[in-house]
């Protein structure tokens, strides 16, 4: 965890060090992405829930925030109770309800609206809101990405993080030594989609836009490829997402689909990927 | 109302082959989208003949990769592994169309009973009529009983010595293939774009999650993506 730590530091006091608004501005990004990724990630590893419907908490904030901040709290309860509705189904369907559920409101999204003085906005514009600057996001989206991994660390080793592992193993043997496995469940939840509402609300505050694109399939898989191909540590999520928004932005000129491609490709590869991640993590 | 009809005809027979795939294949095969669309690409691509066989033989090609890709996997696993067979076609077909977003083919239209309908939305409504009444006709052969078999339990099909692996392939292979035929019969119905398969996929995932609650019985869940397939339909005209 100490090595993790210390590759997290180094990566976010890099761009501080070369101080080019360049290079600021890829980072912040890869940093909003990151805190995406981590609370995907402690979802996954943590509590056993693979969810391909983080882009919901992570962009209802956003939104929640471009229209008026006092959603944001609904906003927060709304995503934790459509996890928990999504989970009734079971882990293993959860998996492709919470996609079709994330494609769904993917569709919706385009028909959010607001009247405005006589007029309408949102739609497929979205929403406007007064970005805080590149130096303080990235400064914001550095502490909330240090906050929230530091945190994990410290869930991990209380009696709560013993009984969300608990949970996860074996459900029936949580419940037969008293442990609430719903309760513990949904606090699990609460936890990770806390998490990816501070990354929508980060990613607003840096952007000072947001649309439906938010939604899309591509903030979907995000967490769930991030996580994949950097291995299965705490810092995974994280390279992963630096990695991918790298990536994207270097090719960006040349072939904009390639971050998709690697999406493509680490989908089809990814039973490999974790059996080989597992193996190697021995 | 013709037009209506024949959509829901179209819902309904993408519906039956996620749950098809879904109930023999263990896999909420995704792929399906981009393998529409494909199809649409194909038709737009080559003379309408040679791409509708293309399209047939693709499509079947397709859906053997994927099966051959996600045997022996979780249907967790198998559905993401499908998830990324459908991004790679899709941006695949982005990378060969960059020139032009939006494509758009004209098409012939015949007035039926006071209504303009396009005989592409026929002829498609026509093929999956078709397909249905030979996949009624399958229960009553050997081959029937294996499906229903496999279908009801597949571990114990399994054990009792039936080819679950080639029913399997065969499954996805050949739905594969009919998806991929009638994104070509349709593909002058729409304008195309690389995601246009998506929103087909998840009309009838809706329709299959609702019809699989009429439980594991026959050709049942099957027969019922129909009303709920023509309700939605109803519903989506009333709102527009």
């Amino acid at each position: 965890m100490k090595k993790d730590f210390a590759i997290i530091l180094a990566l976010l006091l890099l761009p501080l060090l070369l101080r080019s608004s360049f290079i600021v501005s890829v980072a912040t990004m890869a940093v909003v992405y990151s805190i995406l990724s981590l609370s995907w990630f402690f979802m996954e590893k943590e509590a056993g829930w693979t969810s391909l419907v983080h882009s919901i908490p992570f962009g209802i904030a956003a939104y929640a925030l471009a229209i008026n901040p006092v959603l944001i709290i609904p906003a927060f309860l709304l995503s934790l109770l459509l996890f928990t509705a999504l989970s009734l189904s079971g882990r293993e369907k959860f998996v492709f309800t919470s996609f079709i559920t994330a494609i769904v409101f993917w569709y919706f999204s385009h028909y959010i609206t607001l009247s405005v003085n006589g007029g309408v906005v949102g739609g497929e514009e979205g929403f406007s809101f007064l970005s805080i600057g590149l130096w303080e996001s990235y400064l914001l989206s550095s502490s909330m990405l240090l906050l929230f991994f530091t945190s994990f660390a410290l869930i991990r080793k209380s009696g709560l993080g013993l009984k969300i592992e608990a949970v996860r193993d074996d459900e029936f043997a949580a419940r037969s030594i008293g442990i609430n496995a719903f309760k513990i469940r949904i606090v699990s939840f609460a936890i990770s989609v806390f998490t990816a509402t501070v990354a929508g609300v980060c990613y607003l505050l840096y952007f000072g836009h947001v649309s439906p694109e938010i939604f899309s399939v591509e903030i979907v898989l995000l967490p769930f490829v991030a996580s994949l191909i950097a291995g299965n540590r705490w810092a995974s999520p994280i390279i992963g997402s630096y990695i991918i928004v790298v990536v994207s932005r270097a090719f960006s000129g040349i072939l904009p689909e390639t971050h998709l491609l690697i999406y493509a490709a680490v989908l089809m590869l990814s039973p490999k990927l974790k059996r080989w991640w597992g193996a190697s993590a021995y | 109302m013709i037009s209506a009809l024949l959509t829901a005809i179209f819902l309904s027979f993408f519906a039956s082959a996620v749950i098809l795939n879904y109930k023999i294949g263990r896999l909420l095969n995704l792929s399906f989208a981009s393998i529409f669309t494909l199809g649409a690409y194909i038709y737009f691509s080559f003379n309408p003949t040679s791409a509708l066989l293309l399209a047939l033989i693709f499509g079947g090609i397709m859906g053997a990769i994927v099966s051959a890709a996600t045997r022996k996997l979780s249907v967790a696993e198998a559905t993401i592994i499908s998830l990324g067979f459908s991004i790679a076609i899709e941006e695949s077909l982005r990378f060969l169309y960059r020139t032009s977003y939006y494509q758009v083919m004209e098409t012939n239209y015949v007035e039926l009973f006071g209504e303009v309908v396009s005989i592409h939305e026929m002829l498609n409504g026509a093929m999956i009529v078709l397909l249905f009444l030979a996949f009624a006709a399958i229960p009553l052969s050997r081959r029937g009983f294996e499906l229903k078999f496999v279908e009801d339990d597949w571990e114990l099909a399994e054990m009792y010595g039936v080819d679950t692996s080639r029913i399997r392939f065969l499954t996805i292979s050949i739905s594969s293939s009919f998806i991929c035929l009638s994104g070509a019969v349709l593909a002058p119905t729409q304008s195309l774009f690389p995601s246009m398969g998506w929103s087909s996929m998840v009309i009838a995932v809706i329709i299959a999650a609702i019809a699989a609650l009429a439980g594991n019985a026959g050709l049942r869940k099957y027969g019922l993506t129909i009303p709920i397939a023509i309700a939605y339909t109803a519903v989506l005209r009333w709102l527009l």
